[in-house]
């Protein structure tokens, strides 16, 4: 109760199926519901119906809004390679993406296109479309011939703009939208006496265009009531929900015939994502997100202190941590949680190095081989991969634990913590050779004195002192500065001893699971929830139990849900 | 005896210097491109009334040559070869370069204390022409020296040829030179027996067949700890005072020492547009009488002289169980014995006496040093010591070192400043690397691993020549920083060392001269020694070794401890 007040009283919002917070008790009606703990929503996590229970009926949402999210660079670079083919170069910088509500999704749906955005996205239109129709290419990307070379051909330039314009738009053209096209490659034609460079013109007008930039999305009247997205919109999201792509010509033609609104529809089309080899990159696309993966680029160390720490490292310990996720949830179908406690991972010549264990000459130089780590190494659980441990970008000199117990609060429990506040004295943590304060955890303990700091402070190191045995690079270590390391701490009232233990009550814990669905749901409409979809999400977490926390089967359920395609009655995008 | 000197401004030649010589004159000067190899050790001679009295097992009543070299072969230019394998091919057993047939030159070095001295000076004079004299030369001292493996049993242990028609066509004399310089032209050559040829066609040397080495027992219980070589270079670098003065390569002027004013003039003009004379091409040691080359045969010079380190520590290991201070012991020539720096005495290193003051050769400040490790370090070979049956880190009565080779590069820091710890290296399957896997028996004593004698212990190394130490022992530590660091010493032909060096390329290089070095070399030899004639062929060698902790995959750990259970 000390801990919710002073949580409260920091401004954290509680999780979203943190009803515990606000009563202290199960509150929750469903049959098996969610046990909610005193502290910070948590608890042992749903149980899944008795087998004498009623199957649960899908909560009615309001819906949310319509989003209009920008396509992410991966996301943009991965249209033109499925549209154009591998060979197809896409020059220009990118704007950075930007994180909101513990997402880049969400905030891909916040972002404008700055002045120098779009004139990068004006130059990328321009050399795609030249690549397109270069001589070379005008084979395989043109399926007719203009009747004369130099003059317009309005059959085949039709043919040509709506083809790539339904792919790249993710719809068919309107007859608007199709008419300025042709229009523009028309006059290009007559200027320049070329109707392949006509077509460019047109093609770069497609490419530049706001419909294939963002995600707009639309809506339409829902029989049974309210607003739902339309088909084509519909097919977007559960696209790039599952394999982080557009929506591929097969899903299209199922939202063009009616396919995907009849019953079963949208199920046959999400279980044929789902047992696509894509749905890995989709799967890895969502942890990477998740799991704030984006700030390893330009991710630095100082190299003085960690002289194995290079780029390749930073971007081999992400891979592991993606590869050791992917294994584990989508080809062994494994238990979400148990992400904290497995051993089983992958490993590379230069992780090797790192944790200080032999690695298989399969690996070669450059590869990868499944590895797991024995008792005796003191590692199990995602939070002892280098991609978590390493994944600090404010400090290149120390490992810090605030930084990674906000990092758990935050990524993997959806409990958000308060930013600190202005002008606070941070020289005490941050004087590393303290002969005095020897341990990080002694450092902290005389920041802690400020009672303004404290509070925050609470929540997060605890936890983020129980991976203390791990430098700020990942490499293990029992002693700081020639004093011991104590890892120990609490966790939802509950006793560990170092970061394992730890892992064991984060397995155990409601939040973890729950947060899971709460970012999975947010990842795939682009926003935050909104209060209505509140027994939703408490409906998809007794169904994540249910599956026995399998994650392909927790996107399935979101990505079948009437929740997911449910649009609010006020933000309602006209159709045309 | 003439010596140079050099600023102390100038003692240390570093990396940077090797862009300035140039990558291409180095590895010339590595494996002595520079025109013919050196053949520096005895060959012989039958000549008609000649009894020569050479003493040894090897054509006993020969006459006995110091050294010789074929004129044919001693051509300008850095890759110019005309024979073998080189670098390109190590694994090769090239022939002599003795000409197939023709007309040609053979000059020798017969010592001056040869009884049939005055006899050959006699032929000499009278520019006597015999009808045919037998020559013998070892098949091991005409061999490229870059190459590894041993000898295929169809390569004969010396060579043999009939020349025809020898003229003694001149015998320059330099007083104070140990050895005679005869010069011996001949109007044809028959190669005897078909070591020449192969099924009628002429060829250049034998493939060699290399096999895995068979190891003795493996120590599987205890602990293993495998360490990657950071660091491998001739013991040399003792402190910085070591050395007063440091060698130095001839001076241009000792070119022209032998020519009459108006030649040398004409020379020096004929030079001018070429830079001067060229160390890189060989055409500095051409500096002898007669233009005779003084880097193939040394002894027909004058000593130069060579300065030797000034300390009495050394690092290395006491190989023959003797402090220096009575007689030498059985098998050994009288030397100077040096002091550890952690106090043990006796330690043979005549190496260090010889290569000490060599700024090529000193150790982590020697360039050759930095540049065979840079090597090694970019990839060239990555050499494994692996330590097994370690049941007590500070005593333990039986362990064993393994060396093992692995082609996959080690990692170092962003700075290149050192080598990172804890990679994996898989081990060569290439047979240039199981050849010459090899293990001993040892034992930990107070922390220090020390190894027993092993008769011959063989190393391939990367672009180093293959390493060949006799009564060869380690004395290691690892470090409390879980480093391994430490000394192998044994003996070492010195001759190989010589042959090495013998070219104008590596005295500009490393700084000698050949004459000073090859005298300092005789006088330094303290092992190997023949039992018949006294002389010592071996010298005690001492190598640093470093190494950073490494692991080989579990896997190929298995095989090894399979292997050496089939092995029992």
């Amino acid at each position: 109760m000390v801990l919710r007040r002073l949580a409260l009283s920091a401004g954290a919002r509680p999780n979203r199926l943190g009803r515990g917070w606000i009563s202290g008790a199960a509150g929750v009606v469903l049959a098996g519901g969610i046990a909610a703990g005193a502290l910070l929503g948590t608890g042992p996590a749903p149980t899944a119906y008795a087998a004498t229970d009623a199957a649960p009926v899908e909560p009615a949402t309001g819906g949310g809004p319509l989003s209009f999210r920008r396509l992410s660079e991966s996301q943009y670079k991965r249209s033109i390679e499925d549209i154009f083919g591998a060979t197809i170069k896409v020059p220009g910088r990118f704007d950075p993406p930007v994180r909101e509500g513990g997402l880049l999704a969400i905030g891909e749906s916040k972002v404008a296109v700055s002045a120098s955005g779009f004139e990068q996205y004006e130059l990328r239109a321009r050399e795609i479309s030249a690549q397109v129709l270069a001589e070379d290419r005008r084979k395989t990307s043109l399926s007719c011939a203009p009747r004369a070379p130099t003059s317009f051909d309005k059959p085949c330039a039709t043919t040509f703009l709506g083809h790539y314009g339904r792919l790249l738009f993710r719809r068919p053209l309107s007859a608007q939208e199709m008419a300025t096209a042709i229009g523009l490659a028309g006059e290009a034609t007559v200027k320049s006496q070329n109707f392949y460079k006509g077509l460019e013109i047109g093609l770069a007008r497609l490419l530049a265009s706001p419909n294939f930039i963002f995600r707009v999305e639309r809506s339409e009247r829902d029989p049974a009531g309210g607003q739902r997205l339309d088909a084509y919109s519909l097919a977007t999201r559960i696209s790039f929900l599952l394999w982080n792509a557009a929506p591929d010509a097969e899903l299209l033609d199922a939202a063009a015939s009616g396919a995907l609104r009849q019953p079963g529809g949208v199920e046959r089309q999400v279980d044929r994502l789902i047992a696509s080899p894509r749905f890995t990159q989709g799967v890895r696309a969502f942890f990477a997100d998740m799991f704030a993966y984006d700030q390893f680029d330009g991710l630095s160390k100082d190299q003085a202190i960690y002289p194995k720490f290079t780029s390749q490292m930073a971007k081999d310990a992400q891979e592991q941590a993606l590869r050791t996720t992917v294994e584990h949830l989508v080809t062994n179908k494994g238990d979400y949680r148990e992400l904290f406690t497995t051993r089983n991972t992958f490993i590379n010549r230069n992780l090797g190095s790192l944790y200080k264990v032999p690695v298989d000459e399969a690996a070669g130089l450059d590869g990868w081989v499944p590895y797991t780590f024995g008792p005796q190494d003191g590692r199990s659980g995602i939070l002892t991969l280098a991609g978590f441990l390493m994944l600090d970008p404010t400090h290149e000199g120390r490992s810090s634990p605030t930084i990674r117990g906000k990092a758990v609060r935050e990524l993997l429990l959806c409990q958000p913590v308060p930013l600190p506040p202005p002008n606070v004295d941070f020289s005490a943590v941050q004087n590393t050779a303290d002969q005095v304060h020897k341990t990080a955890r002694d450092r902290l303990m005389v920041h802690q004195q400020n009672p303004v700091c404290a509070g925050c402070h609470a929540i997060t190191d605890p936890i983020g002192l129980a991976m203390e045995n791990f430098d700020a690079v990942g490499d293990f270590r029992t002693h700081e500065n020639g004093a011991l390391i104590d890892a120990s701490g609490t966790f939802e009232g509950k006793a560990y001893k170092d970061v394992i233990s730890l892992q064991t009550l984060l397995r155990d814990s409601a939040s973890t699971s729950n947060c899971a669905v709460q970012r999975a749901y947010e990842y795939g409409v682009g926003r935050p929830l909104t209060n209505g979809e509140q027994p939703w999400l408490e409906f998809a977490a007794m169904g994540f139990a249910e599956d026995r926390y399998q994650f392909p089967a927790l996107m399935r359920r979101i990505a079948t849900s009437k929740a997911f395609q449910a649009v609010g009655a006020d933000r309602i995008a006209s159709r045309e | 005896m003439h010596v140079s000197t050099v600023p102390a401004s100038q003692r240390r030649l570093g990396v940077r210097a090797i862009s300035r010589l140039g990558v291409a004159a180095l590895a010339f000067g590595l494996f002595s491109f520079g025109g013919a190899s050196a053949y520096i050790g005895a060959s012989f001679a039958q000549l008609p009334g000649i009894v020569g009295g050479a003493q040894g097992a090897d054509y006993k009543n020969w006459l006995k040559i110091e050294g010789h070299y074929w004129k044919s072969d001693d051509v300008g230019g850095i890759f110019n070869r005309r024979r073998g394998g080189g670098l390109r091919n190590p694994v090769f057993y090239s022939y002599p370069s003795a000409p197939r047939k023709g007309a040609d030159q053979l000059v020798i070095a017969v010592d001056k204390r040869s009884p049939m001295l005055s006899r050959l000076m006699a032929m000499c004079a009278k520019k006597a022409i015999l009808p045919e004299m037998t020559f013998a030369e070892s098949a091991a001292r005409a061999r490229a020296p870059a190459e590894i493996g041993p000898k295929p049993d169809e390569v004969p242990a010396f060579f043999e040829y009939k020349l025809k028609e020898i003229e003694f066509s001149s015998c320059p004399a330099v007083e104070g030179a140990p050895d005679q310089a005869f010069v011996l032209s001949f109007k044809d050559i028959q190669w005897l027996s078909a070591q020449g040829e192969v099924e009628g066609k002429e060829v250049d040397g034998r493939a060699v067949t290399l096999i895995p080495a068979s190891l003795p027992q493996l120590r599987t219980t205890g602990v293993t700890k495998t360490f990657v070589v950071s660091w491998w270079a001739n013991a040399n670098d003792v402190s910085d005072d070591q050395c007063p003065k440091l060698n130095q390569k001839p001076p241009e002027e000792a070119y022209y020492a032998w020519m009459s004013p108006d030649a040398a003039a004409k020379e020096r003009e004929a030079l001018k547009a070429k830079g001067g004379v060229s160390y890189e091409n060989g055409t500095m040691a051409r500096r002898g009488p007669e233009r005779l080359n003084v880097c193939l045969l040394p002894g027909i010079a004058r000593d130069t002289g060579h300065f030797a380190p000034q300390t009495k520590a050394a690092r290395g290991i006491d190989l023959d169980g003797d402090d220096g201070t009575g007689a030498p012991p059985k098998g050994v020539c009288r030397h100077k014995n040096y002091v550890a720096d952690d106090g043990r005495t006796g330690i043979d290193h005549q190496m260090y006496t010889v290569l000490g003051c060599m700024p090529g050769y000193q150790g982590h400040k020697g360039f050759l040093m930095q540049y065979r490790n840079e090597q090694r370090r970019n990839g060239a070979l990555s050499v494994l010591v692996q330590i097994s049956g370690i049941d007590n880190e500070k005593n333990d009565d039986s362990i064993n070192v393994t060396i093992l080779y692995s082609k996959d590069p080690m990692a170092k820091k962003a700075d290149g400043s050192r080598i990172l710890p804890d990679y994996t290296f898989r081990l060569s399957e290439e047979a240039r690397h199981t050849h010459y896997v090899t293990r001993v028996q040892g034992r930990i004593v107070d922390g220090a691993i020390v190894t027993e004698p092993a008769k011959h212990f063989q190393m391939v190394l990367g672009i180093d020549p293959e390493l060949n130490l006799y009564e060869a022992r380690m004395h290691l530590r690892i470090m409390p920083d879980g480093t391994l660091k430490g000394v192998v010493a044994g003996y070492e032909d010195w001759r190989k060392l010589m042959i090495i060096n013998a070219n104008s390329n590596s005295e500009n290089l490393y700084g000698f001269q050949c004459p000073g070095l090859y005298q300092a070399f005789k006088r330094a030899a303290d092992g190997l020694k023949d039992p018949v004639t006294g002389e010592c062929n071996g010298i005690s060698s001492a190598y640093d070794i470093e190494g950073v902790p490494a692991f080989i995959p579990p896997s190929q750990q298995r095989t090894l401890i399979a292997q050496a259970e089939r092995a029992r």
